[in-house]
């Protein structure tokens, strides 16, 4: 097929000089040698083997059939629940992993609520339903609070115990203990795919290589400190900042070496398959615990957003249990003009939105993003819609708004919470009511 | 004055091409211009050979001329509706490009088939914009559900650049389908799921190679049913520098090319006699290589199956689906120039695709917001009625009018406010088409059952 060389993932220097000694084409690089292009060219050798690599070599590009998708989809927990009866039912059990989930509503309705719950939850071990891994809190705001952390992970410890009992009444015949939503999806297949289930539902042999403890608050006050002292060089910086960061953690490792199963690990604890034992875990479960599982960046500006997304790969692959990747208020600095930049906001956008759909895609994770609600004049009528526009509203494949609505039938005209679902591939669009208590989100 | 290595010729003349390159005669200018018989003196080569040469060449070249008769669409025909024309791939190499554009329909069974006039065509490339949780996606599973049901030979391949294709719903629908049309639950089959492939991709790049692959299975398929060689006879335009580094590289992965390797290990010989010198113990390595492959035969030839297996299925690929294509090109959107080039050698590449090998190219797009109350403010004398006109929305395809040219088909997903103004309905419109399709929008609703027709469209 007819290719110009421009249309290859090739840099603006080494496609310039193809150009000028004649090679517009695929079909004209055809026959040449590595050293043979760059005789003939300026291209160094490294330079050649880049562009025949990317040019002319056949690539194995991985596909999956639907068949393979199927299985997938019915025998690996793919969702995090929210713990929440409704939420849970309108989102299909939970917000998927591999997908963007977008959350945007009305200020004080509880998104932050939800967000941090959510990095809870995915904690929470394979026999109960959850995924048991950790979270990324990207926070643009400064909303995030230690103190509602721990409020909220001792609800959900509360519920964690309720569901255990569940479990435990459902399962007394049987050996293994599953949670609710498992035994449903287990229902409606066929017995000959409920052994491959079982299989795989017992957890793998997850070892956690080393206890981090990064205590938030302390975090906090590091990067703050950090932040206001650099405020000009920034992007040189941070990651500088990220390499220093990643020693302080490496040094915390080795001092909880030292120490050897002091603290209390959820995730150590994976791989209990004796009933007594998880009964003692859950009976275990303390806010501290879930805290320690948090990864928490504090970002001030988009120089900051940009650069934290780039390094996202790293981190990621560095720490291959995480779960989840909050960013609370992506639209924070997205949706001001670069004021004084000449960027054009729309590719600074769709790339940022791109790269946390592959990051999401290759490593297995859930990207819950956090938007702004703004008004639109439409057909003379004011409607609230999620900000950033209609270009980045194609990106989330799931989209969750929050809203208050007047109670007509209560007396003292209380306002009632309804999340809505206004775009999913799976589930139609459907609303509920929700609570937001001392102990998260109901 | 093209390259005559550009040709892709059926014959294998690249010895006759490399004498011609040594009396500099590299472009088909050249070729054609020049006197046969001090050609051939020159050459030491027989006359026909030469003069064969160059008929081929203007074989290739030439342009047929066709009568408006053979190009009457039969595809209304209710008959070949009924049976979806599975097109012998032998004839159709035979015939130039436009006499076998007897397109074929897929109807995609939901009230959007009216705009299409019965559905999409071969050929063609369509395009569904809207915004999104419209049902541009549940659209594409309706129409990649009844093509698979309806054609037990056809596959699909679907390119996810949001990862939100959801095989459960695809299997919800085609579940709620066989009910309604009473079939039978042998008829529920499970390898309609087989014959629907997933890329995913994030990036135009990507894309663009699974385009290339794919094109690269069907050209091979084609020689392979037409010359009955062996197979990886479609992978000819590989250098041998290619062959050289897959070997070094992959051993064991890039199987298709063991074949091919065996009879050009001579010529790769003297490849390497002519490097230099230090490449002379990475040869001796190769050769290890492959003696230690001869060994792992056995394993070899499952890989090698499956590997067929992947190649077979892409072959008989009906339909490719982009979902969204705005998503891959707007990071592009800054760098302009470039931007339009990749946009427009994209589309090319789709429609080559679409022609070329007979298949179905349904693209989705999201849709940017435009005020058009600029002009209008000028004008208006009457500051009051101004505010109200500049805050007049409309909602346009993304990509703006370059793209605008590219698909041939063209819908659109909006929404109206009821008469109650409570409630939001989808409707779909035309806004493109080289048919004269309906141009009253169609009213639809999302349901377990995939896209369907509205029933309470009277009561707003």
């Amino acid at each position: 097929m007819y290719r110009a060389i421009d249309t290859f993932d090739l840099s603006k220097h080494i496609r310039k000089i193809l150009k000028n000694s004649g090679f517009y084409q695929r079909l004209n690089l055809q026959g040449y040698t590595t050293t043979k292009l760059s005789e003939e060219t300026e291209l160094t050798i490294e330079e050649a083997t880049q562009v025949l690599e990317a040019v002319c070599k056949p690539k194995k590009i991985p596909f999956q059939t639907g068949t393979k998708l199927l299985q997938n989809e019915r025998t690996k927990i793919k969702r995090i629940f929210t713990l929440s009866s409704g939420l849970d039912e309108i989102l299909n059990g939970g917000i998927a992993l591999q997908q963007m989930t977008e959350i945007s509503g009305t200020p004080g309705i509880g998104k932050t609520n939800l967000c941090i719950q959510l990095c809870l939850t995915v904690q929470l071990p394979d026999f109960l339903g959850g995924v048991g891994g950790k979270a990324i809190y990207v926070d643009t705001e400064g909303s995030f609070s230690k103190k509602r952390c721990n409020e909220i992970s001792q609800g959900v410890i509360e519920k964690a115990k309720e569901l255990f009992e569940k479990c435990k009444k459902e399962n007394n015949s049987k050996h293994n203990v599953f949670s609710i939503q498992n035994k449903q999806k287990i229902s409606d297949e066929n017995n000959s795919i409920q052994d491959g289930v079982l299989d795989r539902i017992i957890p793998e042999n997850t070892h956690v290589e080393n206890q981090i403890t990064k205590k938030i608050t302390q975090k906090i006050r590091e990067e703050t400190e950090k932040d206001e002292n650099n405020t000009k060089e920034i992007e040189m910086e941070i990651e500088n900042k990220k390499e220093n960061d990643d020693e302080n953690e490496k040094e915390k490792e080795n001092e909880n070496e030292k120490k050897g199963g002091e603290n209390f690990n959820i995730l150590d604890l994976q791989n209990i398959n004796n009933l007594d034992e998880r009964e003692i875990f859950i009976n275990n479960l303390d806010p501290e615990s879930f805290s320690n599982n948090i990864y928490y960046y504090r970002i001030l500006n988009i120089y900051e957003q940009l650069s934290l997304n780039n390094s996202l790969k790293k981190i990621l692959t560095k720490d291959p249990q995480i779960k989840i990747i909050v960013i609370d208020y992506v639209s924070f600095f997205l949706r001001q003009s670069f004021g004084d930049t000449n960027w054009n906001k729309y590719p600074i956008v769709s790339t940022y939105a791109q790269n946390l759909l592959k990051m999401a895609n290759t490593f297995n994770v859930a990207v819950v993003v956090v938007n702004h609600l703004t008004t639109t004049i439409k057909n003379d009528q004011s409607e609230l819609i999620p900000s950033l526009g209609k270009s980045w509203s194609q990106y989330p494949s799931e989209k969750l708004l929050l809203f208050e609505q007047h109670d007509y039938f209560a007396i003292n005209s209380k306002k009632n919470r309804i999340a809505y679902l206004s775009k999913s591939s799976i589930k139609k669009k459907s609303s509920c009511q929700f609570q937001v208590s001392l102990n998260g989100v109901d | 004055m093209e390259p005559l290595k550009s040709l892709n010729l059926a014959i294998d003349d690249s010895d006759l091409i490399h004498k011609l390159e040594t009396i500099n005669i590299t472009t088909i200018h050249g070729i054609i211009k020049c006197d046969v018989p001090t050609l051939c003196n020159k050459l030491g080569v027989e006359e026909e050979k030469v003069s064969s040469f160059i008929e081929d060449i203007l074989n290739t070249l030439r342009c047929y001329d066709i009568r408006g008769v053979d190009l009457i669409d039969h595809s209304t025909d209710l008959e070949k509706r009924q049976q979806p024309n599975l097109l012998s791939t032998k004839s159709s190499t035979l015939l130039p490009l436009s006499k076998k554009s007897c397109a074929t329909v897929f109807a995609t069974e939901t009230p959007i088939d009216e705009l299409l006039s019965g559905g999409v065509r071969t050929g063609e490339h369509t395009e569904f914009s809207g915004s999104s949780g419209l049902g541009k996606t549940q659209t594409c599973f309706c129409l990649v559900e009844s093509l698979l049901r309806n054609d037990p030979k056809a596959s699909v391949v679907w390119i996810d650049t949001t990862n939100s294709f959801s095989a459960s719903r695809l299997k919800e629908i085609h579940e709620s389908k066989c009910l309604k049309k009473n079939l039978k639950e042998k008829d529920l089959k499970c390898d309609i799921y087989d014959r629907i492939k997933v890329f995913k991709a994030f990036d135009v790049f990507e894309v663009y190679n699974i385009l290339d692959r794919i094109s690269d299975c069907l050209s091979s398929g084609l020689q392979k049913m037409n010359s009955q060689t062996t197979f990886g006879n479609g992978f000819e335009e590989l250098q041998q520098q290619d062959i050289l580094n897959l070997i070094l590289q992959e051993p064991v992965e890039n199987l298709h090319f063991q074949q091919k390797e065996k009879g050009s290990k001579n010529g790769l010989e003297e490849e390497i006699i002519k490097e230099k010198e230090d490449e002379k113990e990475t040869k001796n390595g190769m050769e290890f290589e492959i003696s230690k492959k001869e060994k792992e035969k056995g394993k070899v030839k499952v890989k090698e199956k499956e590997f067929q297996n992947d190649f077979e299925n892409l072959i008989s690929t009906k339909l490719i689906i982009i979902d969204s294509v705005s998503v891959l090109l707007s990071p592009l959107w800054g760098r302009s120039q470039r931007f339009h080039l990749i946009m427009d050698s994209f589309a090319r590449s789709l429609k080559e695709l679409a022609i070329k090998y007979q298949m179905a190219v349904l693209t989705t797009n999201s849709v940017v917001e435009e005020r058009n109350g600029a002009i209008d403010q000028k004008n208006q004398p009457n500051k009051q009625s101004t505010f109200k006109k500049s805050n007049i929305i409309h909602l346009n395809p993304a990509l703006g009018e370059f793209w605008a040219t590219q698909p041939s088909v063209r819908i659109m997903f909006t929404t109206k406010l009821s008469l109650t103004k409570k409630t939001k309905i989808p409707y779909a419109c035309l806004i493109k088409s080289p048919r004269c399709g309906q141009i009253k929008p169609v009213f639809f609703s999302i349901t377990e059952k995939g896209v369907e027709e509205r029933e309470e469209l009277y009561n707003f």
